[in-house]
């Protein structure tokens, strides 16, 4: 069964869950043996996707819940991150760089561009009204030398 | 938040992300509308972690300095928030400097 592997967390739309989500991936993907910069990579989309539920989602609203889950299957890291916000309108407009309806909160817009910069795949499925689900995936390279490399860097051995 | 001259010295916290963009936006106002801000320096030696928030962060001090001529620099940034900062086409806009005391002398 791959479903032994599954990991999913269930969390309110404060801010403050954006770290916990972020760290709760990396610590799931930390089985795979990733880099430093692999897990760095990871976090940061992570954060991306959660932002985006909370700012635009659930803009306005305190009771709104996301849902993050992960798998692994050999190699690869999926992580999807759901919710049953307001969803988005246009999917290619929502993906431009620099695009963003919430510019006077200083977005920047890079926000997908950074998924897509630091995941191998991202897909986003939204529907107006109902919610959106954004996938990404990740291969971690488990490459032994770099890592021991990491290891010694950030002082484990 | 240090303010010398016309320069305001921003120490930005380990992890950039919403919340902490929204922190150093709500200081940087306060500070902004009280003083002649003319550019600013974000002091990024302390950052483990950034994701978007903290190029829209960047951008928004650069647009208000901007109509005064300011400047807007980044210094002591770690090489893995170089790597996002470089992704980001930031560098355009903004200059880099190893340490606080260099961008003093380049403002």
């Amino acid at each position: 069964m791959d479903d032994i592997q599954k990991m999913s967390i269930e969390f309110g739309c404060e801010p403050a869950n954006e770290s916990f989500a972020r760290v709760a991936v990396a610590a799931y993907a930390a089985r795979l043996n990733p880099t430093v910069e692999e897990i760095s990579d990871i976090k940061t989309a992570v954060s991306e996707a959660v932002t985006n539920s909370i700012i635009h989602g659930y803009y306005g609203r305190k009771d709104g819940r996301i849902i993050v889950e992960c798998t692994i299957k050999e190699d690869k890291l999926t992580v999807s991150v759901s919710d049953r916000g307001v969803g988005i309108e246009d999917i290619d407009k929502a993906m431009e760089p620099m695009y963003t309806t919430r510019p006077e909160l200083e977005r920047s817009g890079m926000g997908f561009v950074f998924m897509e910069a630091f995941m191998d795949e991202v897909t986003v499925e939204s529907t107006a009204g109902e919610g959106t689900i954004v996938k990404m995936s990740r291969r971690i390279t488990s490459d032994e030398q770099i890592n021991n490399d990491t290891c010694m860097a950030v002082g484990y051995n | 938040m240090e303010i010398e001259d016309r320069n305001l010295i921003i120490h930005v916290g380990k992890e950039i992300d919403h919340m902490e963009a929204e922190r150093i936006r709500a200081d940087f106002e306060e500070c902004y509308m009280r003083r002649n801000i003319k550019n600013v320096i974000f002091d990024m030696s302390e950052v483990e972690f950034m994701d978007s928030s903290g190029i829209g962060m960047i951008i928004g001090k650069y647009m208000k300095v901007r109509y005064v001529g300011g400047k807007v620099f980044v210094t002591g940034v770690p090489d893995n928030i170089d790597r996002i900062l470089k992704m980001s086409g930031i560098y355009k806009i903004v200059t880099k400097r190893d340490n606080i005391f260099q961008a003093l002398r380049s403002c």
